[in-house]
């Protein structure tokens, strides 16, 4: 069942052209990789999805979404950051429970108690108390999942996730993502990690100037990609 | 509101307003260059050094007071030091004795802010601390610094508009006795006021477009306010 | 030429006095601008096209004139739109409009400083923009604020100076009317010159004080 169908998407920046009509389907459960080169239009696709960039033209549905109530979209769509964007002055509990205590109107108990399940569930049950400078990137991270989890989205969007993390704190982020993929939620992640591609993938798309070229599962995908441009790409990035 | 009256007035306030500019930019070629190397000096001693001491002391004073009374400080004081000094000269000493104290910190500031890196390279090749001073770190200051030097125009364009009070006919002294001659307060204080804004606004989209142009070398905050 | 003592502490009251006025001046100021100041920093960083306009022309011409001016408008324009104010009244008015606007510049760049990733969190979790300023945004703020609308404050005071041009009885005005009176110079210019250090010394180590309580 299809959640998500994007139409002929093009967006502009002054005189780059980010997105060049750009169709795009993911089903419901289904977790989608996004790769590509820097400029390929990746980040600018999914930040159209919860209308972060607004498109110059083409049509984004969402099953059961609203398209004109923006806040009533991007409460059931989640996002998360590459540069994690947690709020500084808050605690980890305070940062999960913020918006569904003023978005979805919990009292502060049950959003509390929202924000400690979540924090359990990514491996962070001691930390509630603490602000983002106490915590570490991949940790800080783990969180900024979960606050977006709060508010029990339908789709979630990853923006690059672990692109500003020390290497050694990829992995505790990845498993996250895995298991939240295993767990039925339909996601699309833009990212260079390959592995987690390979791994909790159903489908890799890969974008250059501003379109999707080459779209198929992992195996395909890496064993014998359909793209030249792809062929290259895995080369530089797999080869070193 | 008579246009044909205020282009009357917009042209008797020509001269005025040369002189406006005349206090402003003789002050800002002293203070500035005084200012700076001040600031740069400070910022190498330390604290306890009595030169110093004595900047500081300077600082302290032309922030913590308002200008007016540094301005009446060389009203008042001068003719009692036996320095007959005519009006032009106190106004421009206030102005200087004002705008360096605040570009010392602007010079200071900017000699801080470059990396610490450019001082460790140009010591590693050989170059003493002044040779590197002068060479390397002086140069990347003196770039972020045009902004805020920019600012201080604007800054001392304001700050001239107290003089009035020493009776020097520059801009805001000849408006106050044009209209208290005719009575036409607003017709006047609207010309006046346009004639400041042109030149005040116009300074400091020019120091932006500067600061923007050397944002790359990075730039320093605007320390643009209202009152002296 | 030696300090005369007696002149000193007998024109000290009056000085002191007159602190008084400068004191209620820059308060009364500083209220007015902190009430005028958030609507003008919000409607510029909320508020519709043709609103930010307004407000950002207001704020470039207030910016663009030298103090004496608007408060030579507020004292001697004003009265003939109807509006007729004491000096002392004039005084705040202008002192107060001026010192929101500057005061409207810290709170919007205070904002700004703090990244569009703030605010793409916030929209991305579902607020509105307006709730994302007020409720995300501004707090993380308010630390930022501060510190420089303190320093403001003491702009305020030095400003209040100026109004002795308008008869307001405050330190500048009453030294000046003393030293033309008696022809004492030095004693009572080193009164004002020390009043005028206290108050805006203290008014600096708040500041100092307050930037790093905030910083922790």
């Amino acid at each position: 069942m299809t959640l998500l169908t994007a139409r002929h998407l093009v967006k502009r920046f002054g005189g780059f052209t980010a997105l060049d009509g750009v169709d795009l389907d993911l089903g419901r459960g289904e977790r989608l990789v996004i790769c590509g080169p820097s400029g390929s239009g990746k980040s600018t696709l999914i930040r159209c999805i919860n209308r972060l960039e607004e498109p110059d033209s083409g049509t984004i549905t969402i099953a059961g979404l609203p398209s004109t109530d923006l806040q009533a979209l991007r409460r059931r769509v989640g996002m998360v950051f590459q540069q994690f964007n947690l709020f500084p002055n808050l605690t980890a509990r305070e940062n999960i429970a913020i918006a569904p205590r003023k978005l979805l109107g919990l009292s502060r108990a049950e959003a509390d108690a929202r924000a400690e399940a979540l924090l359990d569930r990514v491996q962070l049950a001691g930390h509630a108390d603490k602000l983002p400078s106490g915590l570490s990137g991949g940790q800080q991270q783990r969180v900024a999942i979960a606050r977006a989890l709060a508010m029990e989205p339908v789709l979630m969007l990853f923006d690059e996730p672990t692109s500003a993390l020390d290497p050694e704190m990829i992995r505790e982020v990845l498993d996250v993502m895995v298991e939240l993929g295993q767990g039925g939620m339909s996601m699309i992640v833009v990212t260079h990690e390959m592995g987690f591609a390979r791994r909790a993938a159903d489908r890799i798309g890969f974008m250059d100037q501003g379109r999707i070229v080459a779209m198929a599962p992992p195996q395909q995908f890496f064993d014998t990609p359909p793209h030249p441009r792809l062929v290259r790409f895995l080369d530089n990035i797999l080869g070193h | 509101m008579d246009p044909v009256f205020m282009a009357q007035v917009l042209v008797r306030l020509f001269p005025p307003l040369g002189l406006t500019m005349l206090l402003s930019v003789t002050a800002l070629a002293i203070a500035t260059p005084l200012g700076l190397a001040l600031g740069a000096w400070r910022a190498e001693l330390s604290d306890r050094h009595p030169a110093a001491r004595l900047i500081d002391a300077w600082v302290f004073f032309v922030r913590g007071t308002p200008i007016l009374i540094q301005i009446f400080a060389f009203y008042f004081i001068l003719p009692k030091l036996g320095l007959q000094t005519p009006l032009f000269g106190m106004g421009v000493g206030a102005l200087v004795l004002n705008s360096a104290g605040y570009q010392i910190e602007i010079g200071r500031a900017a000699v801080q802010s470059v990396a610490k890196g450019q001082w460790e390279a140009a010591l590693a090749l050989g170059f003493d601390r002044r040779a590197s001073l002068r060479q390397f770190i002086l140069p990347q200051a003196a770039r972020r610094m045009v902004g805020p030097v920019m600012n201080e125009l604007s800054q001392l364009i304001k700050a001239s508009s107290v003089l009035s009070v020493i009776t020097l006919f520059e801009l805001h002294k000849a408006a106050e006795a044009i209209s208290s001659a005719n009575l036409r307060f607003s017709e006047v204080i609207v010309v006046e006021g346009f004639l400041y804004f042109v030149f005040i606004f116009g300074i400091s989209l020019i120091a932006k477009v500067f600061e923007r142009r050397l944002s790359s070398a990075g730039g320093l905050a605007d320390a643009g306010s209202f009152a002296r | 030429m030696s300090f005369d003592w007696a002149a000193f502490f007998e024109y000290l009251p009056r000085l002191i006095r007159a602190s008084g006025v400068t004191l209620q001046v820059s308060v009364l100021s500083l209220v007015l601008a902190c009430l005028l100041a958030p609507a003008l920093a919000l409607s510029r960083l909320l508020g519709p096209a043709p609103l930010r306009t307004t407000v950002q022309a207001f704020v470039e011409v207030i910016r663009g004139l030298p103090p004496l001016v608007i408060i030579a408008f507020c004292y001697f324009a004003l009265p003939k739109l109807g509006v007729v104010l004491s000096g002392f009244w004039c005084g705040v008015l202008a002192l107060g409009v001026v010192g929101a606007v500057y005061a409207a510049e810290i709170i919007r760049s205070a904002i700004e400083s703090l990244g569009k990733g703030q605010l793409e969190a916030a929209l991305a979790l579902g607020f509105a923009r307006w709730r994302a300023v007020l409720e995300i945004l501004l707090p993380q703020a308010l630390r930022r604020i501060l510190p420089p609308l303190t320093n403001e404050f003491a702009n305020l005071i030095k400003a209040s100076s100026l109004l002795s041009v308008i008869s307001v009885h405050e330190i500048s005005q009453v030294g000046q009317s003393l030293i033309f009176e008696t022809f004492v110079v030095i004693e009572i210019l080193v009164q004002m010159a020390i009043l005028y250090l206290i108050i805006i010394g203290t008014v600096t180590l708040i500041s100092r004080r307050l930037e790093k309580g905030l910083s922790a």
